[in-house]
């Protein structure tokens, strides 16, 4: 079967594609996977997005927090032997390894009129396995012009108990793990490494660990 | 297996042929041949275009009937006295005054001629994929020097050296009723065979090594634009490339690729 099959060209990136265009955007722009409140990060840089606190009645200077993901890696379907994912990729889908790390600046203060009410904040820090399945989502803006972008279905974070504490932390994961992977817009000229315009006509679909797209030029 | 595969149908591989030949653009030369026993000069420009294209494994394009625009600024010198009669008034005496007696001495005149048409080529042509400098590039040589087929080109050339013949040689003095008889004689002595040599000597060195670029990109790989001070372009290094011919049920072009961050 040619590659091409009813289309005229066929453009496919291989896992290994994806992980390397990952691993660049994120080396290159790492500010979108580390957040933090102003104690953590106190302005935005290349290296980190600053965040509000989170306000809370009587926590001076509001909560405090930090977030931050490891470069994601990315198993296209079908799912690598051995892999330790939960939740493994199924057909036209891929799976996401990550590791979060949460840190809760932990105030500590008097509250007692005339005393010094700057309290101590102690940074608790705590790093998560996460495991995450999603989708393949095209922008096509016209021929030529458009890009890809990854969209995260489902998170699973093991050893977190009870129940609802694990499904109360999965979403957040989950939550935040899109808004990062937002910011993953991978062209259409890079999935042919430039070898051509594409106008779009089929896809992008995960099969043979590779993203898949059929068009013309 | 290659981190990036992009493949193209015949439809598609003679899209990107007619850009090659289009960012190719036109090529330039100057030089001097023979047209008949005479010595031309000639500047020649040429561009190509169109052609069709047949995918052969495991690497070579054949393509058919592609177009050679050209157009040529040529001259070459005649001396009349090779083609006129030489003749001369002779004396005549009047009550002893006697006119001199005049020979008449053709000159040697420069013919300039603009050309222009178009010709044909077709050949086959291998793919090879090769880094050159700071680029990656899907280049396809010709493999031979092909036949090229000047269709009526011949011809409307000898017109316009005639039509040029009787344009540059018209201030010659007693030249008139000569007219005719020069330019079917310059004609004869070139010949289509003249012609055709000639063509063949001015576009022969465009078409050797013919090479036109399906695919040129940095081997630094812009995937993202700068886009802000906290967002700096994006790239990744393409460290190999490789371009085939690939059968299946439709043949394709296939380019793979390996990235590295």
């Amino acid at each position: 079967m040619s590659l091409t099959q009813t289309h005229h060209v066929f453009a496919g990136v291989a896992q290994s594609g994806i992980n390397t265009f990952l691993k660049a955007l994120f080396t290159t722009r790492p500010h979108y996977l580390n957040y933090g409140s102003p104690s953590f990060v106190p302005a935005n840089t290349v290296d980190a997005t600053t965040m509000p606190a989170i306000p809370f009645p009587g926590v001076p200077g509001g909560i405090q927090y930090a977030v931050s993901f490891s470069i994601p890696v990315v198993d296209l379907f079908p799912p690598d032997a051995g892999t330790l994912s939960p939740i493994p990729p199924g057909n036209n889908q891929f799976g996401l390894h990550t590791t979060v790390t949460l840190v809760l600046g932990c105030m500590t203060w008097t509250g007692q009129p005339g005393n010094e009410k700057g309290g101590r904040m102690q940074p608790i820090i705590c790093r998560l396995d996460v495991w995450a399945l999603g989708e393949v989502v095209p922008h096509y803006f016209g021929p030529g012009t458009g890009f890809i972008t990854l969209q995260v279905d489902d998170v699973r974070i093991p050893a977190i108990q009870p129940e609802c504490l694990q499904n109360i932390v999965d979403c957040l994961i989950r939550m935040m793990l899109n808004g990062a992977l937002a910011n993953v817009q991978l062209p259409f000229h890079a999935l042919s490494a430039g070898a051509f315009q594409l106008i779009l006509e089929q896809g992008p679909q995960i099969d043979n660990d590779m993203v898949e797209v059929w068009g013309s030029i | 297996m290659p981190d990036i595969i992009a493949a193209a149908d015949t439809t598609a591989t003679t899209d990107l042929l007619h850009d090659a030949e289009s960012t190719l653009g036109t090529l330039s030369k100057s030089g001097g041949g023979s047209l008949g026993p005479f010595v031309a000069n000639y500047s020649a420009s040429v561009s190509f275009s169109g052609g069709t294209v047949n995918l052969l494994p495991p690497n070579v394009i054949q393509i058919a009937d592609i177009n050679i625009n050209y157009s040529l600024g040529l001259s070459f010198g005649i001396d009349l006295n090779d083609f006129l009669p030489s003749f001369c008034l002779p004396q005549i005496c009047f009550f002893g005054w006697c006119t001199p007696k005049i020979c008449i001495t053709w000159p040697t005149v420069t013919i300039p001629i603009s050309f222009s048409d178009t010709a044909t080529i077709t050949g086959d042509f291998t793919v090879t994929a090769l880094l050159s400098g700071a680029d990656w590039l899907v280049d396809v040589t010709i493999d031979s020097v092909p036949l090229i087929q000047f269709g009526a080109g011949t011809a409307a050339l000898l017109v316009a050296i005639g039509a040029a013949i009787t344009a540059a040689v018209g201030w010659v003095p007693f030249i008139g009723p000569f007219l005719a008889l020069l330019a079917d004689a310059v004609l004869a002595v070139i010949g289509i065979a003249g012609v055709t040599g000639l063509l063949g000597d001015i576009l022969t060195p465009f078409v050797s090594g013919l090479t036109f670029t399906v695919y040129n990109q940095p081997q630094l790989f812009p995937v993202l634009p700068n886009s802000g001070p906290n967002d700096p372009e994006v790239d990744v290094t393409i460290t190999a490339l490789g371009a085939v011919v690939q059968a299946s049920d439709k043949n394709e072009l296939v380019i793979s690729a390996s990235i590295a961050a």
